[in-house]
Formats: C-alpha cells, sequence, structure tokens
C-alpha cells in the first residue's frame, strides 16, 4: 500500500477545509511527524499500515511499539504530565492523531486503557489506585479490557446480573460477560458488576478492576466474521479481586461505568483517522488498479463529503469538550454518523474489489485491507451503542420525550 | 430439495466442509443426486425444467450450501458442469471441484477448467481458487444467461434465510423487557428488508419467464435481475446484521456463513457498478421490455 495514497484523501480535505490550528497544536505536529518518520521504521515496519486488535500475528510487536510511544513521550499525551502525558489539548490531540494515521502507523491495543478507563480513574479513582494503576497503563505494560456487556446485557446494560459479594478484604465475582474484546490478551479487567442482591437496574452496582490471571475466570475467545478472535467470553466463578479495587462508591457503578462509556464516545472521533485512511485506501486502489475508475466516482464523492462533516462534528465535539461543556447528544451524533458512514464505506470497498477480492489471504495487500475495511464495517453500528440506542437518545433529546429505556448505554 | 438439505444437516454442512473435505466432494454429490438433481435440464425449453432448477438453487442458497450447485445445473447440456468467470480475474468458488468442466466469459466465450492456479482461501470465501484455463473460443450466450438466473436464485434463498433468522431473532431477543420485535426501529427494518426481497422474488420469477419464452433475447431482463439481487443483497444484509447485533459478527452464527456464501456470486463476473453498466449497455443496444417496452438501438 503507498503511503502516498493515505495521504491523498487527507490532503485534500486540508485543502477545502483549512485547518486553523493553534501554534501548541502546529509545533507538536512537526515534532511527531518527525518522530514518526525516524522511527516508525526498522523492526516496526511489519505495522505500517496494519495493527490493533484484528491483527493477531503482530499483537507483540504492537504492544512493543506502543511501549516505545510511550518511554519517548508519545503516548497518553492528554494525560496531565504528573501522568506521563503531556497535558495536550484537543486541538493537539486532533494534529497527534492526524500525523499518526498518515503515517500508517498501527492502530492502538493499549486504547482501551489510554482512552477509557484511565480517564475514567483520574476522574473518579482515589490517590491509590491512580499511583497503583496509572503508571503501568501509561507504559502500555498492563493491558486492559473492558467487561460491560453480558448474554442478557446488550443494549440494556443495567440488565447485568455477574454479581459480586465482599468476604473481609475481598470481592468474589460470580457471573459471565461476554464480547470482550481483547479479553484473551489482557491483564486487567474494569467490570460492572452487581453488588447489592436482590438491586435492580442502575441500581446496586459497582465498577471493579479484577485482575485476569487467576483460577476463578475463564477466557474463551470467540471467533469473528472478520477471521480473529478478537473479542471473548469471560466467566467468572470465584474469581477474587481486593476490596479497594473498587472505583467510585460501593453500589454507585452506573455513573462511572457512563463516565467511561462518555470516553468511548470522545475516543470514537478518533475513528475519524482511521476512516479517513480506510477511504484513502479505498480510493487508491479505485485509481491504481481499475481500469475505469469514474463507476465509483458519485460514490466516493458521497463518501468524500461526508467525511468532511464527520472531522467537523468531531472538531466541535472536542471544542466543546475541552470548553467543559456537555457533550451530549454531541457524542451520540458522532458516534452515529461515523459508524453509519463507514458501513457505507464498507460496501464501497466490497464494491471496488470486484472478482479479485476474494481471491487473496495476503493480509500485506490493499485487497485484504479492503475486506477487512468491509468485513469490520459491520460491527461498527453495535459496538459502543448501537445505531438504534444513539437514534433514541438524540430523538429523546430533540422531542423532550422522557427516557424510554433507562439503563440503556446513554 | 430444501428438506433433504435440512435433514443433512442445514447450514452444518458448510460449517463441516471447511475441515472435512468429503462433505463437499461426496456427501452433497450423493444428496444432490438422490434428491433428482440431474434430471434437471434448464436448457429443454420447458419453463418448469428451469423453474425447478431455480427452486433447487434457492434451497441450495437457504443453507449457503458449499457446492457450485448453479454451475453443475447450468452445464446440464455439456459433460460436468460450467462456470461463468470474469476473464481478466477468474475467481471460482469450488474450483478444485470443477476439473474437466467448461467456463464461459459473459460473452459466451468459452474455454475448459484444467485447474486451479492458486488455492485463494480467505475466510469470506473458504473455497475459493482461480481456475485455470485453456484457450477460449466463440459459444453461445445462452448458459451465461441460465448461471446468471440461477446464481440469483441461489442468492435469494440465502437472503430469504437471513431474513428468517433476523424475524426469529426479533421475537427471541428480548431487550429492555421487551423482545426486540416490539420496537418500531426494528420492525421497519424487518419491513424494508421484507419488501425488498418480496421485489427480487418476482424480478427473478419474470427472469426465469423471460428466458424460458425469449432465450438469448432475455440478457436485458436477466442482467436487470442481477442489479437487482446485487442491491437486495446489501440491504438485507446490512438489516440481518444489525438486527443481530454482536452475536451476528461472530464466526459459529449461520448469519455469518450465509451473508459471506454469496460474496464472490455478488463480485463476478461483474459487481454492481459493473452489472449497472451491462444492463445500460444491453438496454442501448437489445431494448427492455419490462411492463411497459423502451426502445434500443436494435430494436428500431
Ligand atoms: C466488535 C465488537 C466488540 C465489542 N467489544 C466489547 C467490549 O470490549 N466490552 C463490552 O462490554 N462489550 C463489547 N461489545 C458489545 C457491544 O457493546 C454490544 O454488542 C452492544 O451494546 C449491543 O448489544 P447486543 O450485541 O447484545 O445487541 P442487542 O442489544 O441485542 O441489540 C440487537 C438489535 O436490537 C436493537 N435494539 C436494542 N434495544 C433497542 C431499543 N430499545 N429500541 C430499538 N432497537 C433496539 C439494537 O440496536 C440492535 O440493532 C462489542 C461488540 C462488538 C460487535
Amino acid at each position: 500500500m503507498s503511503e502516498t495514497g493515505w495521504r491523498h484523501a487527507n490532503d485534500l480535505l486540508d485543502d477545502l477545509f483549512p485547518l486553523r490550528e493553534s501554534a501548541a497544536a502546529t509545533a507538536l505536529r512537526g515534532e511527531f511527524r518527525a518522530w514518526l518518520k525516524a522511527n516508525l521504521t526498522g523492526r516496526f515496519t511489519p505495522l505500517i499500515g496494519r495493527g490493533g486488535a484484528w491483527d493477531e500475528e503482530n499483537f507483540s510487536l504492537n504492544v512493543e511499539w506502543e511501549r516505545h510511544l510511550a518511554a519517548e513521550g508519545w503516548a497518553c499525551i492528554t494525560w496531565p504530565k504528573e501522568f506521563g502525558g503531556r497535558s495536550a489539548g484537543a486541538a493537539e490531540l486532533f494534529a497527534y492523531r492526524d500525523e499518526y494515521f498518515r503515517a500508517g502507523a498501527p492502530e492502538r491495543v493499549n486504547f482501551l486503557a489510554e482512552d477509557l478507563v484511565g480517564p475514567t480513574l483520574m476522574k473518579h479513582g482515589t490517590p491509590e489506585q491512580i499511583d497503583r494503576f496509572l503508571p503501568p497503563m501509561q507504559r502500555a505494560e498492563e493491558m486492559w479490557c473492558q467487561g460491560y456487556s453480558e448474554p442478557d446485557a446488550g443494549s440494556d446494560l443495567a440488565n447485568i446480573r455477574t454479581r459480586a459479594r465482599l468476604q473481609g478484604d475481598t470481592w468474589v465475582i460470580d457471573g459471565q460477560k461476554t464480547w470482550t474484546s481483547l479479553a484473551a490478551r489482557s491483564d486487567w479487567c474494569f467490570a460492572l458488576v452487581r453488588t447489592e442482591q436482590g438491586s435492580a437496574r442502575r441500581a446496586g452496582l459497582s465498577y471493579l478492576l479484577i485482575p485476569m490471571d487467576q483460577p476463578g475466570i475463564e477466557v474463551r475467545p470467540i471467533r469473528q466474521m472478520t477471521g480473529s478472535a478478537e473479542f471473548a467470553e469471560v466467566f467468572f466463578d470465584g474469581a477474587v479481586t481486593s476490596a479497594e479495587n473498587v472505583v467510585g462508591a460501593v453500589g454507585e457503578g452506573w455513573s462511572v461505568a457512563m463516565a467511561t462509556l462518555g470516553f468511548e464516545r470522545d475516543w470514537f472521533m478518533s475513528r475519524y483517522f482511521r476512516f479517513a485512511r480506510d477511504l484513502a485506501v479505498t480510493v487508491d486502489y479505485v485509481r491504481n488498479t481499475l481500469g475505469d475508475p469514474r463507476a465509483f466516482e458519485e460514490r466516493i464523492v458521497r463518501s468524500f463529503t461526508e467525511l468532511a462533516a464527520f472531522r467537523a462534528i468531531g472538531l466541535q465535539t472536542l471544542a466543546a469538550h475541552e470548553a467543559g461543556e456537555s457533550t451530549s447528544p454531541l457524542t451520540s451524533l458522532t458516534k452515529l454518523f461515523g459508524s453509519s458512514w463507514h458501513r457505507d464505506l464498507g460496501e464501497l470497498s466490497f464494491s471496488v474489489l470486484g472478482a479479485a477480492g476474494a481471491q487473496t489471504h495476503d493480509q500485506n495487500t490493499v485487497e485484504h485491507a479492503l475486506q477487512r475495511t468491509f468485513l469490520y464495517s459491520r460491527a461498527e453500528p453495535i459496538f459502543a451503542g448501537t445505531n438504534e440506542i444513539q437514534r433514541n437518545i438524540i430523538a429523546r433529546r430533540m422531542l423532550e420525550l422522557p427516557s424510554s429505556t433507562a439503563g440503556s448505554r446513554s | 430439495m430444501s428438506s433433504a438439505l435440512r435433514r443433512a444437516g442445514g447450514t452444518d454442512l458448510v460449517k463441516r466442509a471447511v475441515t472435512e473435505p468429503t462433505v463437499r466432494t461426496v456427501e452433497i454429490p450423493a444428496l444432490l443426486e438422490r434428491a433428482g438433481l440431474g434430471d434437471i435440464n434448464p436448457y429443454s425449453g420447458d419453463i418448469n425444467e428451469i423453474a425447478a432448477a431455480a427452486y433447487a438453487c434457492r434451497a441450495a442458497g437457504a443453507v449457503a450450501l458449499p457446492f457450485p450447485i448453479v454451475g453443475q445445473l447450468a452445464g446440464a447440456q455439456s459433460a460436468l458442469g460450467l462456470v461463468l468467470v470474469s476473464r481478466t480475474q477468474p475467481v471460482v468458488d469450488h474450483v478444485d471441484l470443477m476439473t474437466g468442466w467448461q467456463a464461459v466469459d459473459r460473452f459466451g466465450s468459452r474455454t475448459d477448467v484444467v485447474g486451479a492456479v492458486e488455492s485463494a482461501r480467505t475466510i469470506s470465501a473458504p473455497f475459493a481458487g482461480i481456475a485455470k484455463t485453456t484457450t477460449w473460443s466463440e459459444g453461445e450466450i445462452s448458459p451465461v444467461l441460465v448461471y446468471l438466473v440461477l446464481e440469483c436464485w441461489s442468492v435469494l434463498g440465502s437472503l430469504e434465510s437471513a431474513l428468517a433468522l433476523s424475524v426469529q431473532h426479533a421475537k427471541d431477543r428480548v431487550q429492555f423487557g421487551s423482545p426486540l420485535s416490539r420496537y418500531q426501529a426494528i420492525q421497519f427494518q424487518i419491513a424494508d428488508a421484507y419488501v425488498e426481497l418480496g421485489g427480487l422474488e418476482v424480478i427473478v420469477e419474470q427472469a426465469v419467464a423471460s428466458y424460458a419464452s425469449h432465450g438469448a433475447q432475455s440478457l436485458t431482463d436477466i442482467v436487470a435481475a442481477r442489479v437487482a439481487m446485487l442491491e437486495a443483497a446489501e440491504k438485507c444484509l446490512r438489516v440481518a446484521h444489525q438486527i443481530h447485533g454482536a452475536v451476528g459478527f461472530t464466526d459459529e452464527h449461520d448469519l455469518a456463513w450465509l451473508s459471506r456464501h454469496g460474496h464472490i456470486a455478488r463480485r463476478s463476473p461483474l459487481g454492481v457498478s459493473g452489472t449497472l453498466a451491462w444492463a445500460a449497455e444491453s438496454i442501448e443496444r437489445h431494448g427492455f421490455d419490462g411492463l411497459f417496452p423502451v426502445m434500443g438501438a436494435g430494436r428500431e
């Protein structure tokens, strides 16, 4: 895959919608670009254009890369300086991610720590929890997974049944989580569990940090239709974690979980950069490989235009977030718009592939990347709150309706 | 044939076929033989024969049958079987079962399949390969038409199964205290998919009738049916996956097999935009009857 191809769509967007970037962001951009050029080479070359949970072959190298980023001060940049970050603001984060994906740097496998549970701990954790957990998160030394969903609690998250009871200074956990991404690779799980017997819905839940490597936990990976086994079922049978590993007050886990979900939807904005790259790969393929690209002109233009809109919404969300304003339902809008956009792009990737699409199992080819985009785009409107749930949230706000699905991922 | 396939395990056949080669080489051929597939000749000129072939393909599609049944039926005139390929990218499902078959391109030119150049198996096409062919010579268009029509029926069968699974899932899956089927957002998606498939069914029936009465003149109707099939596949599978949530994204679920099953059929010899261009080209040349005749250059 040519690096120029990836740059193409982004450059065009920049020409059309120039970023009025802060001086700090421009400086960070330049510094990071040079760093990536010097560092994303040599042994890290196999990661270019790949990486992320699906890339099982390169998983350890991906972790190594993220440790290298951290060691050089290029991970967790929005985290405060005292936790190893750069206290970067929204504009700098935008510039950082932009450069990262343009360079073809790999998708992150430590994002659940960096973007979700790390910020949650900063907001709701005790000083001891912060001291214990943040440094190894920042260094990508301990990997994390998210234990929310259960067989009967998908969109209806408040239907959680996994329960934990306090015995002396230990939580004892029984139940089951499912669709837990990266569970088989993780050292820790942040999980929402029922700690008050007989409680229902949002009440009586707690947010626990649970070590994964113990006899009471069994992880059964589930193969996805994309071919890799990114997520897993996680069975808790007398699993334990110490009493102090509860984030926020006991019984108040719902609001902590919602804080994490807010970060998750903010994180979703970072998909923009990934999406821009996916579009660029598609455009590149059409230009270089297909005899007659005109057949796809209209769909590409539509995709491009909507991507520009997604970028604008995302920038606005980031700005609102930074100004401390509420980003709901903006985050729902971002999630709905972005995942629908990506599903359309997936179908476009499927179309441009033609007969060739089915013929490659070499993971380094453009054809494979396009096929993956297509298959993976099926999941985008489902995880982190489905399209229907986002529509419910937006509609509720617009129509000033009472909450009809209390306890959903909202 | 539907019940024979169901008795044989339905979609278990495709799941087993990945690790047990004899499912495709022994079990399914024997099953199809018993079901009388060998007696169907879609070229006989009798509409019942091609309709029987169409129904067999629909039943096969409904369980994502891991066997080139379309090619076997479309090859009723040649010795073994016949497969429609893109000449520049002859990617073929089950190419390993096709030695001694013939390949045709979309204009009807023919060649022999003498093997597979390389195995090109992926998660979306676990039995695919690239056909190795010899020299091409001119031939007739009718095998192309029969192949295309039957393939539409096979994909229709898969989509109907995907929708049936979605309906069942919407009834069974409870969230927020109600089955999903109680939510209008789900009802509307199912209704849209149902309308889409109802339309496709009429169109592919019309394509069969058109072939039976117009033979080679039915090209436009049949390519148009392929356009409808490709569009319906996109819309229906989108709905099916959305309604299933995460479970439909797993490799174990029947939906994943059904939705991947038609990938090669939907791309080869031409995908959506190529097929649209082909339809336009055919209308231009031969006109298009449909419900109201549209005159093309060829009919002036
Ligand atoms: C690739 C992937 C990775 C994931 N990773 C994780 C993870 O790491 N940790 C984790 O905890 N979870 C994870 N999930 C799970 C994800 O959060 C759930 O899939 C999601 O919340 C939806 O739940 P569900 O799959 O059970 O679908 P369901 O909730 O059963 O929904 C099925 C369908 O019904 C619709 N629906 C449900 N309720 C309503 C309603 N009230 N009105 C209208 N329509 C409705 C949904 O929108 C959907 O279309 C992952 C999922 C995927 C696909």
